[in-house]
């Protein structure tokens, strides 16, 4: 063994998570971040028998301030993302000290799928154990590389859109009416009156364009009182929302989202490969796929492929959960991409402000967004004309003094206009490869869930 | 907003609101209309109903009234087609009495006219008969659907063209295919896209520019999507997810032929179909697959070939020439071959003479340098 010139002062703490006892060493496993590094403790004229003492008493996930000299290992260290050297301690010092029992084991939450197998039942931390103390469980290298993804994903939206002339806003959240007049709203007491928990930005969005504002995006909860208990379904989520005016066509406006998601992809692939394969460590999953540009099938084009699959369904059917997922696999099976747009909806299955489509009739100017063949984004070109907004409110069924203001916004003139909204856990999820949705958002809430 | 480049307009004419791909707003004019974005009128057929459609009662008379339609046209059609037969069968007679030498020719036209006559009547025969099955089936089936007129289609769904996605390597672009769909363009009406796969560590530049000169019919009946990828060393076809993959640009290139452009490939006589077989077989076997000794062989073949005869088979271009053409142009071939006298003179003449333009496939092809 040969002595680094490098001498390090860990000035940042570090948290143990595993020790070894010894009587003449002892070894501490510490953690800053997704990063580990194996620490060592040697009788010497420095590290005293009491001081090892000290250090194999140290209860895990302990907070301590180590100064050491950076030494190259030995041989190579399995287990810790540094596998070529490790810290020989010259000073400890405990800044917090952990319980001595924690409610949730890491290395538990840190097993994957095939070592859990190995394992067995007893070494298993349940996603209701995780949620619970979902503190511990988010130091696991997995959940910090996850939520760095999805910082990522967030900041590449921001960065793409801005770079695009998109302007960032913000809409309220606390609303009188329900957007889509319809369920699925909160309802909160306000004042002497109630309001509505938003669940969705998007009149907001189209009013900022009604204002001139031509590009808008916007990042921030949404509320959905759905009492889904499903993997992919959250009461409350992040929606990454944009909205564009357009010149000619509403092509344009799918072109600048399916470019966005590209865009966020390639910055993904290119500076978040480590944080992926961490995650795919835990979570064994096939890389993400997909084109450039990317792939849009007409929505009767999905249709006829799901047919001659020998699924049966109308063509005026909206698609359900389990054909969704059917039609993603034979998308990926011949095109090879787990990315792709469906175009042109019947016009029968979405909101009532939703433009139809000129050149077929009972078709829609609307499109969903599919990643893994799950649905990430919904979006249309909106209707911009009040009368024929009125008209489709009214073939809806839908009573037109709650959403006057919305139509009003229309009548001082306003441009042609789309967008959609992305919910930014699915992204993530989906990106990733993951099972439940639980699993990126840092602290869900679901029907069953509004702790921690 | 390059790529939307509609032909210029007037000025006084509303700015067509198109897509490269597809009117939105059918033919337009006048400049003071309003809102170009939504019909005039919200078509009152969408309902909010649900369709439950099933097998033969989902046929509504819309459908039968389109297929009779369709008889009619193929009718009309085949009425034409006897007239000029006839005149053909005319001037036949004419001409076997003024030469004997011009006879043969004119005997294979003549030929050729009765077999897409044949085929035809065939055709005709089996939609009749399929269509009285409907009528059959229809009226059986329409107690039941009377008394509920809600159950009706709304919707129609637009006609679903053949999309033909090949995979490929740009190392290893499948020219052959190319080649052949750039020549059905004229038969039918196409489309392409091109698109480059994550697994491409960078973007293929001439991705959006190789098919530039063919174009994007509004209403396809075959779409060619074309994706680059990183990994795929040979070309392969998917036409539907569940289909077996098909490699090799020469097979692709042959489903190419057998959909649109027969006149490369299998309309000919069945001795010169399997002529072009016999000369893909060999392509396929001896220079993509063969050592290079073998490769040598047919370059030999090749050779002695082409001192004799201007095309591989027959006395006009055929799938044959365009695959040979392709994979004697293709650089990873060229490297481990050496090319002779005649074959380097005919990829010369041949890049000159193709009977179709290639301005942008042009940077796919090696034309050997003397």
């Amino acid at each position: 063994m040969f002595l680094l010139f490098l001498i390090l002062y860990f000035g940042n703490f570090g948290i143990i998570y595993f020790t070894l006892k010894g009587k003449k060493q002892c070894f501490l496993l510490l953690r800053q971040q997704q990063f580990t590094v194996q620490t060592i403790l040697c009788l010497s004229e420095t590290v005293s028998q009491q001081m090892i003492k000290f250090a194999s008493n140290l209860n895990r996930e302990s907070l301590l301030d180590v100064t050491g000299i950076v030494m190259a290992a030995p041989q190579k260290i399995t287990g810790c993302t540094q596998e070529d050297v490790e810290l020989s301690v010259t000073k400890i010092f405990c800044v917090s000290q952990a319980i001595p029992r924690l409610p949730l084991l890491i290395e538990d939450a840190m097993r994957s799928g095939a070592e859990l197998d190995e394992e067995g039942p007893q070494g298993k931390a349940g996603q209701e154990t995780r949620l619970d103390n979902r503190i511990i469980d988010l130091r696991t290298p997995t959940n910090q590389a996850i939520f760095r993804v999805e910082a990522a994903v967030c900041k590449l939206f921001r960065d793409i859109l801005t770079e695009k002339g998109f302007v960032e806003i913000h809409t309220p959240k606390i609303i009188s009416a329900a957007s889509e007049g319809g369920a699925n709203v909160f309802k909160v007491s306000y004042f002497k009156g109630s309001a509505y928990l938003a669940q969705s930005p998007q009149l907001y969005k189209q009013m900022a364009l009604c204002a001139d504002f031509d590009k808008v995006f916007t990042i921030g909860a949404v509320f959905r009182a759905e009492n889904a208990n499903t993997h992919r379904h959250l009461t409350e989520f992040v929606g990454m929302d944009l909205e564009m005016t357009f010149k000619e066509h509403y092509h344009e406006v799918i072109e600048e989202i399916t470019d966005t998601f590209v865009s966020i992809f390639k910055g993904l692939q290119e500076n978040l490969s480590e944080e992926i394969a961490t995650v795919y460590k835990q979570f064994p999953a096939e890389p993400f796929k997909f084109t450039q540009p990317s792939l849009i099938l007409n929505y009767a084009e999905g249709v006829a492929m799901l047919k001659e699959d020998g699924i049966t369904m109308g063509d005026e059917d909206d698609l359900s959960t389990v054909n969704e997922k059917r039609l993603g696999k034979l998308v990926r099976e011949k095109y090879d991409t787990d990315f792709y747009v469906l175009d042109k909806y019947p016009l029968a299955v979405r909101p009532f402000y939703t433009m139809p489509s000129v050149t077929e009739p009972g078709y829609s100017n609307s499109y969903d967004m599919f990643m893994r063949g799950e649905e990430i984004l919904s979006g249309a070109q909106r209707i911009h004309d009040p009368d024929l907004l009125t008209e489709r409110a009214l073939h809806h069924k839908i009573d037109l003094t709650k959403i006057k203001s919305y139509i009003d916004s229309f009548r001082y003139g306003s441009p042609p206009h789309g967008g959609g909204g992305i919910g930014m856990e699915r992204v993530v999820m989906l990106y990733l490869g993951l099972n439940n949705i639980r699993k990126t958002s840092m602290f869900p809430r679901d029907p069953k869930r509004i702790t921690p | 907003m390059a790529a939307r480049s509609t032909p210029v307009q007037p000025m006084y004419h509303m700015r067509p609101y198109t897509f490269p791909n597809e009117p939105v707003y059918p033919s337009t004019s006048g400049m003071y209309r309003m809102a170009p974005y939504f019909p005039a009128r919200p078509p009152s057929s969408a309902s909010g109903e649900m369709n439950v459609s099933n097998d033969v009662s989902s046929y509504s008379e819309d459908d039968l009234r389109q297929l009779e339609s369709v008889h009619l046209e193929i009718e009309k059609e085949l009425g034409s087609l006897k007239t000029r037969v006839d005149a053909c069968n005319k001037k036949t007679l004419q001409l076997e009495r003024e030469s004997e030498s011009n006879k043969v020719d004119r005997g294979n036209q003549f030929a050729k006219l009765e077999k897409r006559q044949d085929s035809i009547n065939q055709m005709v025969t089996n939609l009749k008969h399929e269509m009285n099955l409907l009528k059959q089936q229809r009226r059986t089936a329409s107690p039941r659907s009377t008394p509920e007129p809600a159950k009706q289609s709304t919707i129609q769904p637009p006609p679903i063209p053949v999309d033909a996605v090949v995979k490929c390597h740009p190392d290893n672009p499948p020219s052959a295919t190319l080649l052949v769909f750039s020549h059905l363009q004229k038969y039918t009406p196409v489309s392409w896209r091109s698109m480059c796969h994550s697994t491409l560590s960078t973007p293929y530049p001439l991705s959006s520019t190789l098919l530039q000169h063919v174009e994007k019919s509004i209403q396809p009946k075959l779409i060619l999507t074309l994706i680059w990828k990183g990994e795929a060393d040979k070309p392969t076809l998917q036409i539907s997810a569940s289909q077996t993959t098909i490699y090799c640009d020469h097979t692709i290139a042959k489903y190419l032929c057998r959909l649109y452009a027969e006149d490369l490939y299998e309309e000919s006589t069945p001795q010169i179909a399997t002529e072009i077989d016999h000369w893909i077989n060999s392509f396929s076997m001896q220079l993509l697959a063969g050592s290079s000794k073998e490769k040598q062989n047919l370059i030999k073949n090749l050779n002695a070939h082409f001192g004799k005869n201007r095309w591989l088979v027959g006395d006009q271009m055929s799938l044959a020439d365009i695959v040979a053409f392709s994979y004697l142009t293709n650089r990873n071939i060229l490297e481990e071959i050496k090319l002779q006298k005649n074959v380097t003179e005919w990829i010369k003449q041949t890049s000159l003479e193709l009977p179709f333009s290639l301005p942008t496939l042009q940077p796919l092809f090696t034309i050997p340098q003397s």
